[in-house]
Protein backbone atom coordinates (compact mmCIF):
# COMPACT_ATOMS: atom_id res chain seq x y z
CA UNK A 1 0.00 0.00 0.00
CA UNK A 2 1.04 3.68 -0.67
CA UNK A 3 0.55 6.37 1.44
CA UNK A 4 -0.94 9.44 -0.45
CA UNK A 5 2.14 11.80 0.93
CA UNK A 6 4.40 9.60 -1.03
CA UNK A 7 2.59 9.16 -4.01
CA UNK A 8 2.40 13.09 -4.21
CA UNK A 9 6.40 13.44 -3.72
CA UNK A 10 7.21 10.79 -6.16
CA UNK A 11 5.41 12.08 -8.51
CA UNK A 12 7.08 15.40 -8.10
CA UNK A 13 9.61 13.82 -10.33
CA UNK A 14 8.05 10.69 -11.75
CA UNK A 15 7.57 10.92 -15.31
CA UNK A 16 5.20 8.44 -16.98
CA UNK A 17 6.34 6.13 -20.03
CA UNK A 18 3.08 3.74 -20.33
CA UNK A 19 -0.94 4.57 -19.97
CA UNK A 20 -1.05 2.67 -16.83
CA UNK A 21 1.05 5.05 -15.03
CA UNK A 22 -1.61 7.80 -14.92
CA UNK A 23 -3.91 4.64 -12.57
CA UNK A 24 -2.92 4.26 -8.94
CA UNK A 25 -4.62 2.31 -6.99
CA UNK A 26 -4.92 1.73 -3.22
CA UNK A 27 -3.74 4.59 -1.82
CA UNK A 28 -3.89 5.26 1.75
CA UNK A 29 -4.90 8.86 2.73
CA UNK A 30 -2.63 10.28 5.32
CA UNK A 31 -2.66 13.99 4.92
CA UNK A 32 -4.73 16.80 4.66
CA UNK A 33 -2.94 18.15 1.53
CA UNK A 34 -5.38 18.24 -0.71
CA UNK A 35 -3.16 19.09 -3.91
CA UNK A 36 -3.28 16.34 -6.85
CA UNK A 37 -0.40 14.60 -7.14
CA UNK A 38 0.74 14.85 -11.14
CA UNK A 39 0.62 12.89 -13.93
CA UNK A 40 -2.78 10.80 -12.52
CA UNK A 41 -6.18 11.15 -13.88
CA UNK A 42 -7.48 7.98 -11.69
CA UNK A 43 -6.85 7.41 -8.27
CA UNK A 44 -7.84 4.55 -6.16
CA UNK A 45 -8.17 6.13 -2.45
CA UNK A 46 -8.55 3.55 0.24
CA UNK A 47 -11.47 3.90 2.48
CA UNK A 48 -11.84 4.91 5.98
CA UNK A 49 -14.99 5.45 8.01
CA UNK A 50 -16.10 6.05 11.23
CA UNK A 51 -19.60 4.97 12.55
CA UNK A 52 -20.20 3.77 8.95
CA UNK A 53 -19.29 7.14 7.19
CA UNK A 54 -16.04 7.98 5.01
CA UNK A 55 -13.57 10.49 7.18
CA UNK A 56 -13.68 13.95 6.06
CA UNK A 57 -10.47 13.52 5.24
CA UNK A 58 -11.12 10.89 2.44
CA UNK A 59 -13.75 12.95 1.49
CA UNK A 60 -11.89 16.16 1.47
CA UNK A 61 -9.26 14.65 -1.03
CA UNK A 62 -11.62 12.81 -2.78
CA UNK A 63 -13.73 15.72 -3.97
CA UNK A 64 -10.58 17.99 -4.20
CA UNK A 65 -9.62 15.65 -6.76
CA UNK A 66 -12.72 15.30 -8.50
CA UNK A 67 -12.44 19.15 -8.96
CA UNK A 68 -8.92 18.68 -10.24
CA UNK A 69 -10.44 16.88 -13.28
CA UNK A 70 -8.86 13.42 -11.64
CA UNK A 71 -11.49 9.94 -11.56
CA UNK A 72 -11.55 9.21 -7.74
CA UNK A 73 -12.71 5.25 -6.96
CA UNK A 74 -12.96 4.52 -3.19
CA UNK A 75 -12.08 1.51 -2.60
CA UNK A 76 -12.90 -0.24 0.52
CA UNK A 77 -11.10 -3.00 1.83
CA UNK A 78 -13.95 -6.02 3.55
CA UNK A 79 -13.16 -5.08 6.79
CA UNK A 80 -13.83 -1.08 6.71
CA UNK A 81 -17.63 -1.00 7.68
CA UNK A 82 -19.86 0.66 5.01
CA UNK A 83 -22.89 2.07 6.71
CA UNK A 84 -25.85 2.16 5.79
CA UNK A 85 -25.26 1.22 1.38
CA UNK A 86 -28.05 3.96 0.56
CA UNK A 87 -26.32 6.35 2.16
CA UNK A 88 -22.88 5.65 0.64
CA UNK A 89 -24.43 5.18 -2.42
CA UNK A 90 -26.07 8.56 -1.86
CA UNK A 91 -22.63 9.77 -0.89
CA UNK A 92 -20.71 8.78 -4.18
CA UNK A 93 -23.69 10.05 -6.51
CA UNK A 94 -23.08 13.30 -4.82
CA UNK A 95 -19.41 14.05 -4.77
CA UNK A 96 -19.25 11.76 -8.81
CA UNK A 97 -16.87 9.40 -7.24
CA UNK A 98 -16.93 5.74 -7.77
CA UNK A 99 -16.91 3.22 -5.54
CA UNK A 100 -14.69 -0.60 -5.06
CA UNK A 101 -16.05 -3.31 -2.57
CA UNK A 102 -13.22 -5.21 -2.26
CA UNK A 103 -13.24 -8.51 -1.30
CA UNK A 104 -11.53 -10.23 1.71
CA UNK A 105 -7.85 -11.07 1.50
CA UNK A 106 -9.07 -14.33 3.06
CA UNK A 107 -11.43 -16.10 2.25
CA UNK A 108 -13.39 -18.31 4.04
CA UNK A 109 -16.83 -19.52 4.10
CA UNK A 110 -17.68 -16.73 6.46
CA UNK A 111 -16.01 -14.47 5.14
CA UNK A 112 -17.41 -15.13 1.55
CA UNK A 113 -20.54 -14.89 2.94
CA UNK A 114 -20.45 -11.49 4.44
CA UNK A 115 -18.88 -10.14 1.57
CA UNK A 116 -22.04 -11.89 -0.77
CA UNK A 117 -24.51 -10.14 1.42
CA UNK A 118 -22.51 -6.62 1.43
CA UNK A 119 -22.67 -6.76 -2.41
CA UNK A 120 -26.06 -7.84 -2.56
CA UNK A 121 -27.04 -4.55 -0.41
CA UNK A 122 -24.70 -2.23 -2.58
CA UNK A 123 -26.31 -3.79 -5.53
CA UNK A 124 -29.70 -2.86 -4.65
CA UNK A 125 -28.68 0.83 -3.34
CA UNK A 126 -27.07 0.89 -6.81
CA UNK A 127 -29.80 0.20 -8.61
CA UNK A 128 -32.02 2.95 -6.61
CA UNK A 129 -29.86 5.41 -6.87
CA UNK A 130 -30.71 7.91 -9.11
CA UNK A 131 -28.08 10.61 -9.50
CA UNK A 132 -25.40 8.09 -9.53
CA UNK A 133 -23.12 8.92 -12.65
CA UNK A 134 -19.99 6.61 -11.73
CA UNK A 135 -19.11 3.07 -11.44
CA UNK A 136 -19.44 0.77 -8.44
CA UNK A 137 -16.97 -1.97 -8.77
CA UNK A 138 -17.98 -5.12 -9.05
CA UNK A 139 -21.04 -4.55 -9.73
CA UNK A 140 -21.12 -2.49 -12.48
CA UNK A 141 -18.72 -4.62 -14.18
CA UNK A 142 -21.12 -7.24 -13.60
CA UNK A 143 -23.66 -5.15 -14.83
CA UNK A 144 -22.01 -4.76 -17.89
CA UNK A 145 -21.37 -8.47 -18.53
CA UNK A 146 -25.12 -8.88 -18.20
CA UNK A 147 -25.81 -6.10 -21.23
CA UNK A 148 -23.15 -7.71 -23.20
CA UNK A 149 -25.03 -10.92 -22.64
CA UNK A 150 -27.86 -9.48 -24.36
CA UNK A 151 -26.05 -7.58 -26.85
CA UNK A 152 -24.14 -10.92 -28.10
CA UNK A 153 -24.90 -14.25 -26.61
CA UNK A 154 -22.09 -16.09 -28.13
CA UNK A 155 -19.58 -13.66 -27.39
CA UNK A 156 -20.65 -12.93 -24.31
CA UNK A 157 -19.82 -17.32 -23.42
CA UNK A 158 -16.06 -16.17 -24.32
CA UNK A 159 -15.66 -13.11 -22.57
CA UNK A 160 -13.00 -12.46 -20.94
CA UNK A 161 -11.90 -9.59 -18.34
CA UNK A 162 -9.12 -7.72 -19.95
CA UNK A 163 -8.82 -4.85 -17.13
CA UNK A 164 -5.75 -4.60 -14.97
CA UNK A 165 -7.93 -3.65 -11.75
CA UNK A 166 -10.66 -5.82 -12.34
CA UNK A 167 -8.12 -8.96 -12.85
CA UNK A 168 -6.23 -8.37 -9.89
CA UNK A 169 -8.71 -7.26 -7.58
CA UNK A 170 -11.75 -9.30 -8.12
CA UNK A 171 -11.23 -12.30 -11.05
CA UNK A 172 -7.62 -13.47 -9.25
CA UNK A 173 -8.65 -12.97 -6.02
CA UNK A 174 -11.20 -15.59 -5.53
CA UNK A 175 -12.00 -18.74 -7.47
CA UNK A 176 -14.13 -18.85 -10.23
CA UNK A 177 -16.44 -21.05 -8.29
CA UNK A 178 -16.40 -18.56 -5.35
CA UNK A 179 -16.87 -16.26 -8.06
CA UNK A 180 -19.83 -17.89 -10.11
CA UNK A 181 -21.30 -17.55 -6.96
CA UNK A 182 -21.19 -14.08 -6.13
CA UNK A 183 -21.98 -13.13 -9.20
CA UNK A 184 -25.05 -15.44 -9.43
CA UNK A 185 -26.20 -13.37 -5.98
CA UNK A 186 -25.66 -10.17 -7.75
CA UNK A 187 -27.68 -11.01 -10.82
CA UNK A 188 -30.44 -12.71 -9.10
CA UNK A 189 -30.71 -8.76 -7.41
CA UNK A 190 -30.10 -6.97 -11.01
CA UNK A 191 -32.86 -9.10 -12.74
CA UNK A 192 -35.65 -8.99 -9.54
CA UNK A 193 -35.18 -5.33 -9.86
CA UNK A 194 -36.50 -5.64 -13.52
CA UNK A 195 -39.46 -8.14 -13.16
CA UNK A 196 -36.80 -10.86 -13.76
CA UNK A 197 -34.57 -12.20 -16.78
CA UNK A 198 -37.13 -11.16 -19.16
CA UNK A 199 -37.50 -7.66 -17.52
CA UNK A 200 -34.03 -7.09 -17.56
CA UNK A 201 -33.67 -8.08 -21.07
CA UNK A 202 -36.20 -5.80 -22.41
CA UNK A 203 -34.76 -2.65 -20.39
CA UNK A 204 -31.00 -3.50 -21.24
CA UNK A 205 -32.39 -3.38 -25.23
CA UNK A 206 -34.22 -0.29 -24.44
CA UNK A 207 -31.23 1.23 -23.26
CA UNK A 208 -28.88 0.44 -25.81
CA UNK A 209 -31.39 1.26 -28.55
CA UNK A 210 -32.11 4.45 -26.85
CA UNK A 211 -27.85 4.92 -27.31
CA UNK A 212 -27.66 3.99 -31.03
CA UNK A 213 -30.56 6.37 -31.33
CA UNK A 214 -28.21 9.07 -29.59
CA UNK A 215 -25.63 8.08 -32.06
CA UNK A 216 -27.78 8.22 -34.88
CA UNK A 217 -28.63 11.55 -33.76
CA UNK A 218 -25.55 12.65 -33.67
CA UNK A 219 -24.84 11.37 -37.05
CA UNK A 220 -27.72 12.57 -38.71
CA UNK A 221 -27.26 16.38 -37.15
CA UNK A 222 -23.47 15.82 -38.50
CA UNK A 223 -24.53 14.96 -42.22
CA UNK A 224 -27.14 18.76 -42.12
CA UNK A 225 -24.58 20.54 -40.88
CA UNK A 226 -22.04 19.14 -43.94
CA UNK A 227 -24.96 19.66 -46.04
CA UNK A 228 -24.87 23.66 -44.96
CA UNK A 229 -21.20 23.69 -45.41
CA UNK A 230 -21.19 25.37 -48.75
CA UNK A 231 -18.12 27.07 -49.83
CA UNK A 232 -18.36 30.68 -50.85
CA UNK A 233 -18.51 31.64 -54.77
CA UNK A 234 -15.51 31.46 -56.73
CA UNK A 235 -13.01 28.68 -58.59
CA UNK A 236 -11.65 25.86 -57.63
CA UNK A 237 -9.91 22.88 -58.40
CA UNK A 238 -12.28 19.65 -58.75
CA UNK A 239 -10.84 16.17 -58.93
CA UNK A 240 -12.74 14.19 -61.80
CA UNK A 241 -13.37 10.77 -60.21
CA UNK A 242 -13.75 8.74 -63.77
CA UNK A 243 -10.58 9.52 -65.19
CA UNK A 244 -8.56 11.06 -62.37
CA UNK A 245 -8.38 14.66 -64.06
CA UNK A 246 -7.94 17.84 -62.29
CA UNK A 247 -10.75 20.58 -63.47
CA UNK A 248 -11.24 23.94 -63.03
CA UNK A 249 -15.03 24.65 -62.04
CA UNK A 250 -16.45 27.84 -60.95
CA UNK A 251 -19.09 27.72 -57.93
CA UNK A 252 -21.85 30.38 -58.20
CA UNK A 253 -21.69 30.31 -54.34
CA UNK A 254 -25.38 28.86 -54.29
CA UNK A 255 -25.70 25.40 -56.25
CA UNK A 256 -23.97 25.42 -59.66
CA UNK A 257 -20.80 24.51 -60.82
CA UNK A 258 -19.65 25.49 -63.82
CA UNK A 259 -17.06 22.37 -64.55
CA UNK A 260 -14.69 22.55 -67.06
CA UNK A 261 -15.12 19.93 -69.65
CA UNK A 262 -11.75 18.02 -71.21
CA UNK A 263 -13.16 20.01 -74.62
CA UNK A 264 -12.36 23.93 -72.72
CA UNK A 265 -15.87 23.98 -72.69
CA UNK A 266 -17.66 24.73 -69.22
CA UNK A 267 -20.63 22.87 -68.25
CA UNK A 268 -23.04 23.71 -65.48
CA UNK A 269 -23.99 20.71 -62.65
CA UNK A 270 -25.84 20.98 -59.73
CA UNK A 271 -24.05 20.64 -56.54
CA UNK A 272 -25.35 16.94 -56.00
CA UNK A 273 -24.22 16.09 -59.59
CA UNK A 274 -20.90 18.08 -59.41
CA UNK A 275 -20.19 15.95 -56.09
CA UNK A 276 -21.55 12.55 -57.35
CA UNK A 277 -18.37 12.73 -60.02
CA UNK A 278 -16.00 15.26 -58.72
CA UNK A 279 -13.73 16.02 -54.87
CA UNK A 280 -13.35 19.45 -54.50
CA UNK A 281 -9.61 19.92 -54.05
CA UNK A 282 -8.44 23.29 -53.16
CA UNK A 283 -9.96 27.47 -54.39
CA UNK A 284 -7.63 28.45 -56.54
CA UNK A 285 -7.24 32.33 -58.48
CA UNK A 286 -10.00 32.77 -61.54
CA UNK A 287 -7.73 31.76 -64.34
CA UNK A 288 -7.20 34.43 -67.43
CA UNK A 289 -8.49 31.70 -69.90
CA UNK A 290 -10.03 28.17 -70.36
CA UNK A 291 -7.97 25.33 -70.29
CA UNK A 292 -8.01 21.70 -70.92
CA UNK A 293 -8.29 18.95 -68.41
CA UNK A 294 -4.82 17.90 -66.22
CA UNK A 295 -3.71 14.65 -65.32
CA UNK A 296 -3.34 14.17 -61.64
CA UNK A 297 0.26 14.95 -61.12
CA UNK A 298 0.11 17.32 -63.72
CA UNK A 299 2.70 20.73 -62.79
CA UNK A 300 -0.28 22.57 -63.34
CA UNK A 301 -2.25 20.80 -60.95
CA UNK A 302 -3.06 22.13 -57.60
CA UNK A 303 -0.23 22.18 -54.75
CA UNK A 304 1.03 19.11 -53.40
CA UNK A 305 -1.30 18.72 -50.50
CA UNK A 306 -4.12 19.77 -51.15
CA UNK A 307 -7.67 19.83 -48.75
CA UNK A 308 -9.90 17.36 -50.25
CA UNK A 309 -13.98 17.23 -49.95
CA UNK A 310 -16.54 15.55 -51.24
CA UNK A 311 -18.32 18.17 -53.55
CA UNK B 1 -44.31 -10.18 -10.14
CA UNK B 2 -46.02 -7.78 -12.55
CA UNK B 3 -43.88 -6.32 -15.14
CA UNK B 4 -45.66 -3.29 -15.39
CA UNK B 5 -45.75 -2.58 -11.71
CA UNK B 6 -42.24 -3.05 -11.41
CA UNK B 7 -41.37 -0.88 -14.94
CA UNK B 8 -42.72 1.95 -12.83
CA UNK B 9 -40.55 1.07 -9.79
CA UNK B 10 -37.62 0.89 -12.32
CA UNK B 11 -34.60 3.81 -11.25
CA UNK B 12 -32.22 4.62 -14.40
CA UNK B 13 -29.25 6.67 -13.26
CA UNK B 14 -26.51 7.78 -15.90
CA UNK B 15 -24.29 5.34 -14.10
CA UNK B 16 -26.44 2.62 -15.76
CA UNK B 17 -26.61 4.00 -19.44
CA UNK B 18 -22.57 4.46 -19.20
CA UNK B 19 -22.33 0.69 -18.32
CA UNK B 20 -24.68 0.03 -21.44
CA UNK B 21 -22.51 2.63 -23.80
CA UNK B 22 -19.30 0.55 -22.70
CA UNK B 23 -20.97 -2.62 -22.80
CA UNK B 24 -21.52 -1.86 -26.72
CA UNK B 25 -18.01 -0.19 -27.14
CA UNK B 26 -16.55 -3.53 -26.04
CA UNK B 27 -18.57 -5.70 -28.19
CA UNK B 28 -18.39 -3.64 -31.03
CA UNK B 29 -14.88 -3.51 -31.04
CA UNK B 30 -14.45 -7.25 -31.40
CA UNK B 31 -17.60 -7.32 -33.72
CA UNK B 32 -16.63 -8.18 -37.60
CA UNK B 33 -20.33 -7.73 -38.64
CA UNK B 34 -23.21 -5.11 -37.71
CA UNK B 35 -24.68 -5.45 -34.52
CA UNK B 36 -28.73 -5.16 -35.42
CA UNK B 37 -30.31 -4.23 -31.81
CA UNK B 38 -33.54 -5.55 -31.42
CA UNK B 39 -36.60 -3.48 -30.80
CA UNK B 40 -38.43 -3.58 -27.63
CA UNK B 41 -41.91 -1.80 -26.66
CA UNK B 42 -41.18 -0.38 -23.16
CA UNK B 43 -43.97 1.48 -21.61
CA UNK B 44 -43.64 5.48 -22.97
CA UNK B 45 -42.69 6.05 -18.88
CA UNK B 46 -39.89 3.93 -18.61
CA UNK B 47 -38.69 5.08 -22.19
CA UNK B 48 -38.82 8.38 -21.23
CA UNK B 49 -36.65 7.66 -18.10
CA UNK B 50 -33.75 5.71 -20.18
CA UNK B 51 -33.58 8.55 -22.76
CA UNK B 52 -33.46 11.40 -20.12
CA UNK B 53 -30.64 8.91 -18.47
CA UNK B 54 -29.01 8.98 -22.17
CA UNK B 55 -29.15 12.58 -22.15
CA UNK B 56 -27.00 13.26 -19.36
CA UNK B 57 -23.33 15.09 -19.78
CA UNK B 58 -21.37 12.12 -18.70
CA UNK B 59 -23.26 10.02 -21.04
CA UNK B 60 -23.14 11.89 -24.23
CA UNK B 61 -19.60 12.14 -23.37
CA UNK B 62 -19.20 8.69 -23.39
CA UNK B 63 -21.41 8.04 -26.48
CA UNK B 64 -19.21 10.58 -28.36
CA UNK B 65 -16.04 8.71 -27.33
CA UNK B 66 -16.99 5.64 -28.55
CA UNK B 67 -18.71 7.61 -31.19
CA UNK B 68 -17.07 5.99 -34.24
CA UNK B 69 -16.46 2.89 -33.39
CA UNK B 70 -20.50 2.73 -32.60
CA UNK B 71 -21.35 4.28 -35.53
CA UNK B 72 -19.54 2.02 -37.90
CA UNK B 73 -20.65 -1.81 -35.64
CA UNK B 74 -24.25 -1.16 -35.08
CA UNK B 75 -26.86 -0.35 -37.55
CA UNK B 76 -29.37 -2.10 -39.69
CA UNK B 77 -28.95 -5.38 -41.76
CA UNK B 78 -25.84 -5.49 -43.10
CA UNK B 79 -25.42 -1.47 -43.32
CA UNK B 80 -23.87 0.65 -40.37
CA UNK B 81 -25.33 3.74 -39.24
CA UNK B 82 -22.38 5.85 -40.93
CA UNK B 83 -22.87 3.80 -43.85
CA UNK B 84 -26.86 4.82 -44.19
CA UNK B 85 -25.95 8.44 -43.77
CA UNK B 86 -22.29 8.76 -45.19
CA UNK B 87 -23.40 6.86 -48.59
CA UNK B 88 -24.95 9.97 -50.40
CA UNK B 89 -22.81 11.64 -52.83
CA UNK B 90 -23.85 14.94 -52.22
CA UNK B 91 -22.92 15.65 -49.00
CA UNK B 92 -19.97 18.11 -48.31
CA UNK B 93 -17.95 16.09 -46.69
CA UNK B 94 -14.37 17.37 -45.44
CA UNK B 95 -12.52 14.11 -45.07
CA UNK B 96 -9.52 16.00 -43.43
CA UNK B 97 -12.15 17.65 -40.76
CA UNK B 98 -12.40 15.52 -37.74
CA UNK B 99 -15.91 13.79 -37.72
CA UNK B 100 -17.12 14.98 -34.18
CA UNK B 101 -15.65 18.84 -33.37
CA UNK B 102 -14.96 20.14 -29.69
CA UNK B 103 -12.97 21.15 -27.25
CA UNK B 104 -12.75 18.32 -25.34
CA UNK B 105 -11.23 16.54 -27.37
CA UNK B 106 -7.83 16.04 -27.49
CA UNK B 107 -5.40 14.93 -30.55
CA UNK B 108 -4.07 11.70 -28.57
CA UNK B 109 -5.28 8.27 -28.36
CA UNK B 110 -7.62 8.18 -31.32
CA UNK B 111 -9.78 5.55 -31.97
CA UNK B 112 -9.25 4.36 -35.76
CA UNK B 113 -12.08 2.75 -37.57
CA UNK B 114 -11.53 1.68 -41.06
CA UNK B 115 -13.70 4.18 -43.21
CA UNK B 116 -14.53 6.67 -41.37
CA UNK B 117 -12.44 10.22 -40.19
CA UNK B 118 -10.83 9.63 -36.61
CA UNK B 119 -12.29 10.53 -33.59
CA UNK B 120 -10.33 11.51 -30.92
CA UNK B 121 -10.83 10.56 -27.31
CA UNK B 122 -12.52 13.01 -25.07
CA UNK B 123 -9.82 14.65 -22.59
CA UNK B 124 -11.47 13.05 -19.51
CA UNK B 125 -10.98 9.57 -21.69
CA UNK B 126 -10.64 7.27 -18.95
CA UNK B 127 -14.40 7.32 -17.52
CA UNK B 128 -16.13 8.39 -21.02
CA UNK B 129 -14.87 6.08 -23.42
CA UNK B 130 -12.77 3.65 -21.68
CA UNK B 131 -13.83 0.56 -23.68
CA UNK B 132 -13.52 2.40 -26.79
CA UNK B 133 -9.94 3.20 -25.78
CA UNK B 134 -8.51 0.94 -23.36
CA UNK B 135 -10.43 -2.15 -23.23
CA UNK B 136 -13.60 -3.78 -21.23
CA UNK B 137 -13.89 -3.56 -17.20
CA UNK B 138 -16.12 -6.16 -17.50
CA UNK B 139 -16.49 -8.98 -15.10
CA UNK B 140 -17.59 -12.20 -16.11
Amino acid sequence: MTTLSQLIKDRETFEPSHEEDYFVFGIEVDTDDVTPPRNVREIGLIAQTEDGELTNEVLDVTISYILAGIDVLVEFPAEVEIGDPRHLMATAASVNASLSLLPPKELTDESFETYCQRLEAVTAAYLKQLTMTKFVMPVTNYLQYCYTEVLDAELARSFVPEDGYVLSRFHESMTIEQSDRLKARVRKVIVDNFGGEEGFREFALGMMGSVADAVESSLSELVEERRQEVPPAGWYWLFRKGDGLFSMSRFDGVSTWHVEQPDGSMQAFDTTEAGRDHVLVEPVSPPSTGAPGREAGDASSPSDSPEVAEV
Amino acid sequence: MNPAKTASLVVVSASMALVATHAMASVAKDSDRIINLAKVELSPELQARIDAAVAKKDVKQAVAGAFSILSTKFGSGSESLTSKYFSGNDILLASTLPLVKSDDFTGSGAVGVPGVPNVTCYSNCHSACHSACHGSRGWR
